[in-house]
Formats: C-alpha cells, structure tokens, sequence
C-alpha cells in the first residue's frame, strides 16, 4: 500500500539517540549513583575523564620519571651519594642507562648498582667533586681510564 | 637570702634576679659567663689537607681554605675562634697493587665465563629508542613500526650492560659487539587498547575526538649469554655475522 499524503502534525525529531546514549554510559558504568545511569549527568563526567586521560598521557611521562629519580636517589643515599652527582658523573663516564633501568638495577640487582654507584664515586674524587668529603673507600681501581 | 646584692659590682648589669633557687654556685657560673670579655687568639696557620692518593695536585680548594675567613655569617665572623687539625700521612704508590687487583678480578670473571657457572644473566638491551632489562623467558613488547613477522628469530646486538650473581659489565655506552648474545623471537603482532583523544571546549560548542591503536610487537627473549672472555682483543673486529 502507498501512503500518497503525509502524517498530520508529524515532525522529524532527529535521529535515534539511544546508540548514541549507549556510547557514553558504556565509558560511565564504574561511575558513583546517578552519573553511571543518568545520561544528562554522566555525559558530563565522562567529558572530563576523557579529558584528563587526553592531557594527562603527556604528565604520566614526567610522574614517571619524576617517580624514578626518587627510588634512585634513595638508593644513591644508603650508599653515601646522591641522584645528581651519580647522573651527572655517568654521563661523564660514558655510562648510557636510563632512569627506568637504573630503578629497576637499585631493586631487582642491588648488587650491580652498588657497584655502579661506587664506581661513580670514585669518578668523582677523580673529576674533583665534593672534594671536601673525605677519601673514597678502597676496593675501586680506575687506573685513570674514566 | 636576696641575691640582687652580687651584682652589684658587675661591669655589665643589665638584668636583676629575683629569689631564685637556682643555688649560689651555679648563679655565679651564670653571671661569670655572661660577664666574661671574648678572647683575642692568634690566626691559625695555613691548613693544608692531605688526599689519600699522592699522585695527584692538591685541590685548589684546599689550598685556599686556609688563607681567608669566610663570610660574616659563615663563621668568619666569630673572632678567630677555630680548631686547627693539621694531620699528615705517608701515602703509599697503589699503582701496582691496583693493577694486581684488576687483573685478579678480571681472571675470577673469565673464569666463570669459561666454565658456564655464572647462572642466570640479565641484560640491558636497546631496541627501538628504548632500554629494556631482560633475561632468559622475559617477553618485551615493541610499539610501532617493526617489520619482523611472527617466528623471526632475532639478535639484539646493541647491549648496554649485562650482570649476573657475581659480576656485572658495564659498556661506554655500548659492550663490544659479539661480547654478549641476546636473542629473541618474535611471538605476536596485535593492537594495543583504543586510546581516545578528546578535546572539548565547555559553552563553545566545540569538541573532536580521536580513537587511536597503535600496532605492538611481542617478543619472547630466548637467550642471553656471554660469548667472548672479558680482556680479549681480536685482530679483527666487527666481521662476526656479516657477509662480504
């Protein structure tokens, strides 16, 4: 059957917002009362998560590191150094690891990052730097090749 | 007894005491201290401070420290007031003793390398931009561009340090290639989780969206072991592996 003239007083309202709906209380189902059922609600928590989630990809990044250098800095002071004259003297040594793999050598192999710290410092009697700190303890032999 | 009567004939009577009972000894201690005038000493002599090893120039830091009082709030500013400790020892030449050392140290090293004994060996590898800290069985996950498929069998040759129980070797920035041999296998190749990215500006109707997958490489790391003894030199370097 053809329907020849429209419906009386019809409108087209939009499209089915069901679906659409659906997108964002799928990201609110872990949501606090109303924000996880209530669209109007969880449409606005749900912007500012995904928000968040978008600017904060760049912070994780520097709490990581930031994260990092604590554990080895406290890991540098139970050996009698610290964070920074250990980074900086590496560099001078030529020693290329990173932040991650130097926090994971102070927990997982405390034993290779004793050595390295050690190793530092006596790199660092030899560069000169807190010079007023007193002898190095024996046992580390460079033979001037740092 | 009132003891206002004592300080009378102080050069310096700026407060009065009450009836204390604080005992007649130790209020003339007090006043004794607070009445005494400073002492003039003579200035120290040069300090020169000694390091353990001889052979190098003493600091120019040390060799100042001596000479000048520091600022005003520094302790330069108490009137000569210092205590002198000039030691002097005789340091001996620890050249050859470290050299012994060294050499002592690098045989206890071959040795285990050459009978196999040293355990499991873990190593820090460089792939792809980053550091990885791997061993035997770990598995390592790539993201982005890589082309091996799934089954390569790979060597990781760019090697930063390797260690085990009882000895640890650190390269400038890199071991010698063909010291130690990573080997890994390539185990899987998928996408990572849909990350979103979202910016939306609040009453300005403005808002875009991005959903983004990046492409993961999993390795399986079947093989770390050292493969040359610590010391040797070769005649010819950089050939292993290559085809001319």
């Amino acid at each position: 059957m053809v329907i020849t003239s429209p419906t009386l007083l019809a409108r087209s309202r939009g499209a089915d917002k069901y679906w659409k709906q659906r997108r964002i209380l799928r990201l609110s189902a872990h949501y606090y009362g109303r924000r996880q059922n209530c669209y109007s609600i969880a449409i606005r928590s749900v912007r500012r998560a995904l928000q968040y989630s978008t600017l904060h990809r760049r912070l994780n990044k520097l709490m990581y590191k930031t994260l990092w250098e604590g554990r080895i800095n406290a890991s540098c002071q139970e050996l009698g150094t610290t964070y920074n004259d250990m980074y900086a003297t590496m560099d001078q040594a030529g020693i290329a690891l990173d932040r991650k793999i130097l926090q994971n050598l102070a927990i997982w192999e405390p034993r290779s990052f004793r050595a390295l710290a050690l190793l530092t410092k006596a790199k660092q009697e030899e560069e000169g730097l807190n010079s007023l700190d007193g002898p190095v303890p024996a046992g580390v032999v460079t033979r001037g090749m740092l | 007894m009132s003891v206002a009567g004592v300080l009378h004939g102080c050069l310096r009577p700026t407060f009065s005491v009450w009836r204390t009972n604080i005992g007649r000894e130790r209020l003339a201690s007090c006043v004794a201290s607070m009445t005494r005038l400073p002492e003039v000493t003579q200035p120290p002599p040069l300090l020169l401070l000694k390091h353990a090893i001889p052979s190098r120039q003493p600091n120019l830091l040390t060799q100042i420290r001596g000479l000048r009082s520091g600022p005003m709030g520094w302790g330069g500013g108490r009137a000569g007031v210092r205590t002198a400790a000039v030691t002097q020892e005789v340091v001996e030449d620890s050249e050859e003793a470290e050299k012994q050392l060294t050499k002592e140290v690098i045989q206890c090293v071959n040795q285990q390398i050459q009978t196999g004994e040293y355990g499991r060996l873990f190593a820090v590898v460089f792939l792809q931009g980053k550091q990885h800290l791997v061993t035997t069985g770990d598995l390592v996950v790539n993201q982005g561009f890589f082309p091996p498929n799934i089954g390569d069998e790979l060597r990781l040759e760019k090697v930063l340090m390797v260690g085990s129980r009882d000895f640890s070797l650190y390269g400038r920035p890199l071991l010698r290639p063909g010291l130690v041999h990573v080997e890994a296998t390539v185990v899987e190749k998928t996408l990572s989780h849909c990350r979103i990215y979202f910016r939306y500006t609040r009453r300005k109707n403005s808002r875009k969206s991005k959903f983004n997958r990046e492409t993961h490489t999993v390795l399986r790391i079947t093989r770390v072991e050292v493969m040359r003894l610590v010391g040797e030199v070769p005649e010819v370097e950089g050939t292993e592996g290559k085809i001319f």
